[in-house]
C-alpha cells in the first residue's frame, strides 16, 4: 500500500518537475529572443530542416486526409441527398482541426525526433558543455533558432496542407464521387469563413511552442549514451504528440469563445 | 552556387509560397472581394429575426443582392434592427417587402425581397423600412393549443349537460314545443296565402282599395279636405277651395 502511494507521489512530483523544467526552458528561450541577437544562419538552416524538408510529407498527408475525409463525408451525406455539403464539411474540418493536428503530429514525429536526437547527442558527447566553455549559451545557439524556425514554418506548412487537402478532396468529389462542382464550390465558399483558417493557424502557433520546448528539453536532459539518445527521441515524439492533442482540446474550447464558429 | 545559398533560396521560396497560400486562403474564405463590391446599408425593422445570422444572403428575384451586415436588438421598441448591405444597382424600391425565409434541410435563413411599385423611389443608403415578420410555427401551435383547450371544455360541458336527465327532459319538451309552433305557423301561413290571393284579385275591402282608381281619388280628396278644414267641416269645399284635380273630380 505504501509502495503504491510512493509510486503515485513520485509520478506526480516527476510530472511537476518536468513541467517546471519545460517552463524554465521556455522562459530562457523567450529571454534569449528578447535579449540576444538572433542567429540568422542557424535559423535559416532550421527553416530548411523544419519547413522545406517537411513539405513533401505534410502535403502528402494533407492530400490523402482531404480525399478520404471527402469520401467518408459523401457516403454519409449522400443518404440524405446532401452531396454538395461535402465541400464545406471538408474545408471547415481541414482548416479547423485535421490540418493543424495532422501537420503538427507529422512535424512532431519528423522534426521533434530530430531535435531531441541532435541535442541529445550533443549533450552525451559534451558538446553543450563545450558551448558553455566558449561563452555561448546553449539556449541561444540551439533552442532560439529552432523556436523561430518552427513558429514560422508550422503555420505555413499547415496552410499548404489545408489547401492541398481541399484541392484533392475537390478532385475526388467531382471526378470520382460525381458531385456537382458548381454547388460544391459555392457551398464551400458560403460556409467556410476566414475565422476557420485563423483558428487553425492560432492553434499551430501554440503547437509549434509545444514541439520545440518538449523536444529540446528531452534532448537537453538526455543521459546515458546512445541508448539515452534513443529514449529521449522516443519520449520527445510521444510527449509532444500527447501534449498537442491535449492542448488542441483546450485551444478549441477557448477559441470557440473568442472566435465563435 | 554554394550549398548555403541554395538552402537560402529554397527557404525563401518556401516562406514566399507559404505566405501566399495563407493570404489566399484568408482572402478567399474571408470574402474580402465582397467588401470591395460597393454597397449601401439599409436598416430593416423586424419583430422577430427568426434565427437570422450575420452574413446571411439577401435575395431579390432569386438573385443575390446583398448580405446581412448586423443584427441589433432594439429593446426600447421591442424590435430587431437588421442592417442589410445591398449591392449597388440592386434596384430595390422603397415599398419593397423584406421577408425572412428558410431554405434547405438545415433550415438556413435568408432575406427575400418582393419588389414594390414602380412609382416609388429606389432605396438609398441609410433608409429605414419595416420588414414582414416571419411566420412563427410556435405561436401558431400555441394559439391552436388554446383553441383546442377551449373546444375540449365546451365538449366536456355539453356531454355533462346531455348526460343530465332533467336536461334531456327539457330538450324533449323544447323539441315538442318547436314542432307545435311549426304546425301553427304552417296553418296560419295557409290562411294568409288565401287572404293575399283575394287581395291580389281585388276582392274584399282591402283588395278594392288597392285596385279601384275611383276609390283612390275619393280617398285623396278626403285627405285633402281633412288637411284644409279639419275632420268636422260643413261648407262645400269645392266652391272655396278647388280640389287639386278638378278635371277628374267625381260628379
Amino acid at each position: 500500500m505504501t509502495a503504491f502511494f510512493e509510486m503515485a507521489g513520485r509520478g506526480v512530483l516527476g510530472f511537476v518537475q518536468y513541467l517546471g523544467e519545460v517552463a524554465l526552458l521556455s522562459g530562457d528561450s523567450f529571454k534569449s529572443l528578447a535579449t540576444q541577437r538572433l542567429r540568422w544562419k542557424e535559423t535559416v538552416l532550421q527553416l530548411h530542416a523544419i519547413g522545406v524538408k517537411s513539405l513533401p510529407v505534410v502535403l502528402l498527408t494533407g492530400a490523402f486526409i482531404g480525399m478520404v475525409f471527402a469520401a467518408q463525408t459523401y457516403f454519409q451525406f449522400h443518404k440524405v441527398r446532401m452531396d454538395t455539403s461535402t465541400g464545406p464539411a471538408v474545408s471547415i474540418a481541414l482548416a479547423r482541426e485535421l490540418g493543424p493536428i495532422i501537420t503538427s503530429l507529422m512535424v512532431a514525429g519528423r522534426v521533434g525526433a530530430a531535435m531531441a536526437a541532435e541535442i541529445g547527442t550533443m549533450r552525451v558527447t559534451e558538446q553543450i558543455d563545450a558551448l558553455r566553455s566558449l561563452a555561448v549559451h546553449p539556449v541561444d545557439y540551439l533552442v532560439a533558432p529552432r523556436l523561430i524556425a518552427m513558429v514560422i514554418s508550422l503555420p505555413l506548412l499547415t496552410a499548404m496542407s489545408v489547401l492541398t487537402g481541399i484541392c484533392c478532396s475537390w478532385v475526388v468529389s467531382i471526378e470520382v464521387l460525381g458531385i456537382d462542382s458548381a454547388y460544391y464550390l459555392h457551398n464551400m465558399y458560403k460556409y467556410t469563413d476566414a475565422n476557420d483558417i485563423n483558428t487553425g493557424l492560432i492553434k499551430v502557433f501554440l503547437f509549434s511552442f509545444i514541439i520545440v520546448f518538449v523536444s529540446c528539453h528531452k534532448g537537453m536532459q538526455c543521459e546515458g549514451g546512445a541508448e539515452g539518445v534513443g529514449k529521449a527521441t522516443t519520449e520527445a515524439v510521444v510527449n509532444s504528440s500527447i501534449s498537442i492533442l491535449i492542448a488542441n482540446f483546450f485551444a478549441t474550447m477557448l477559441l470557440s469563445k473568442i472566435i465563435p464558429p | 552556387m554554394s550549398s548555403q545559398t541554395n538552402i537560402e533560396r529554397k527557404v525563401g521560396l518556401f516562406v514566399f509560397l507559404g505566405i501566399l497560400v495563407v493570404c489566399s486562403l484568408i482572402i478567399h474564405f474571408g470574402k474580402v472581394g465582397d467588401r470591395f463590391r460597393g454597397g449601401f446599408p439599409v436598416q430593416v425593422e423586424f419583430g422577430n429575426a427568426g434565427g437570422l445570422v450575420k452574413g446571411a444572403q439577401v435575395l431579390f428575384a432569386g438573385v443575390l443582392v446583398g448580405k446581412v451586415d448586423r443584427i441589433k436588438l432594439d429593446s426600447e421598441n421591442d424590435k430587431v434592427m437588421i442592417e442589410v448591405d445591398l449591392f449597388e444597382g440592386s434596384g430595390v424600391r422603397r415599398d419593397a417587402r423584406f421577408m425572412i425565409k428558410q431554405s434547405g434541410l438545415l433550415g438556413d435563413k435568408h432575406i427575400v425581397i418582393l419588389q414594390g411599385s414602380r412609382s416609388e423611389p429606389l432605396l438609398k443608403a441609410g433608409d429605414r423600412i419595416r420588414g414582414v415578420d416571419p411566420f412563427d410555427f410556435t405561436d401558431m401551435a400555441n394559439q391552436a393549443g388554446d383553441t383546442i383547450r377551449e373546444l375540449n371544455k365546451a365538449i366536456r360541458k355539453l356531454s355533462t349537460e346531455i348526460g343530465d336527465k332533467d336536461a334531456i327532459g327539457n330538450i324533449s319538451k323544447g323539441i315538442k314545443s318547436f314542432t307545435e309552433l311549426t304546425e301553427k305557423l304552417k296553418t296560419n301561413s295557409e290562411r294568409l296565402d288565401a287572404i293575399l290571393r283575394r287581395v291580389q284579385k281585388g276582392n274584399g275591402t282591402v283588395g278594392k282599395l288597392l285596385t279601384n282608381d275611383g276609390l283612390f281619388e275619393e280617398m285623396t280628396k278626403l285627405v285633402h279636405n281633412w288637411r284644409v278644414y279639419g275632420i268636422l267641416h260643413q261648407e262645400k269645399s269645392e266652391q272655396r277651395y278647388p280640389s287639386p284635380r278638378q278635371t277628374n273630380r267625381p260628379q
